[in-house]
């Protein structure tokens, strides 16, 4: 079941929900309410990084340095006052200013989804794509996977209020229980081989 | 008592994340983004959870972030690679 933004607060309240800093003001009839009925604004952070191409193909498989390979063919770039012209079809990750934390708390465990603003969206921009799930225990900012598909640039500036964040209630607790892993061979679970 | 993984680290592709590899037991070498408050860099370590020591038959850990490489967070890793701080 999807929060209203008032169960939203309330989880924040109550710490079932941290958002850092704390999504102010709260009432929809203030000027800048980053919250809707059932979602509340995240905004961009300052921090951008831009796959560069190259003579190679990303494969998973090669096993064991794929996050130093990716981290090592890009462009860390920190977005001027001027802002960053996100040119048509062009890939770039960005980082929400929020730190976003989902403690794993009997029967009250909340997960998360990141979805795009209609606004942001109108002007072609995807802001994330393929991994929309904040998982139940997840703390730390949240990535995001843009590409611009308009037909012109897009500015992109900090602070930007460029995705929404819907929160539901988990059904049942997430097993994180270390018996699970009791006399199995490989707990590290299926190659994706 | 904290636990910590030996790994090698380098930056990430986003401030406040490193990119980890490292050594397990079973699934080779794996790598994935920690968050920068899970590693201490200048030590080449990474902060676990520790779910079952085997008693010098290897360790499971629970990482940070899910690796790319295998489908969960817990991995066997051996036992000399795990670092108990008090």
């Amino acid at each position: 079941m999807i929060l209203s933004n008032i169960e939203i607060q309330k989880a924040i309240d109550e710490g079932r929900l941290i958002i850092t800093p704390d999504p102010q003001p709260r009432d929809p009839g203030e000027p800048n309410c980053p919250y809707d009925t059932t979602a509340v604004d995240l905004h961009l952070g300052a921090d951008l990084s831009i796959p560069q191409g190259g003579a190679f193909n990303y494969d998973l498989r090669q096993k064991g340095s794929f996050a130093k390979f990716l981290s090592r063919n890009c462009e860390n770039v920190t977005i001027l006052e001027t802002g960053y012209p996100l040119e048509p079809n062009k890939f770039v990750l960005g980082i929400t200013q929020e730190r976003i934390a989902l403690p794993l708390i009997p029967n009250q465990t909340l997960a998360a989804r990141i979805e795009g603003k209609s606004s942001v969206a109108r002007c072609g921009i995807l802001v994330h794509f393929t991994a929309p799930t904040v998982h139940a225990g997840w703390d730390g900012p949240l990535a995001l996977e843009m590409i611009n598909l308009g037909p012109a640039g897009f500015t992109l500036f900090p602070g930007l209020a460029i995705a929404q964040l819907i929160l539901e209630l988990v059904s049942g607790d997430p097993n994180e229980n270390p018996s699970q892993f009791q006399g199995q061979s490989k707990p590290a679970g299926t190659s994706n081989q | 008592m904290t636990f910590w993984l030996r790994c090698s680290l380098e930056k990430g592709m986003l401030p406040g994340e490193y990119a980890v590899e490292m050594e397990t037991s079973e699934a080779g070498k794996i790598s994935l983004f920690a968050p920068a408050d899970k590693v201490r860099a200048a030590d080449n370590l990474m902060r676990v959870e520790m779910l079952q020591d085997n008693n010098g038959g290897g360790v499971f850990v629970r990482l940070p972030a899910r690796p790319f490489e295998i489908s969960s967070q817990t991995v066997k890793v051996p036992s000399n690679a795990v670092v108990r701080i008090e």
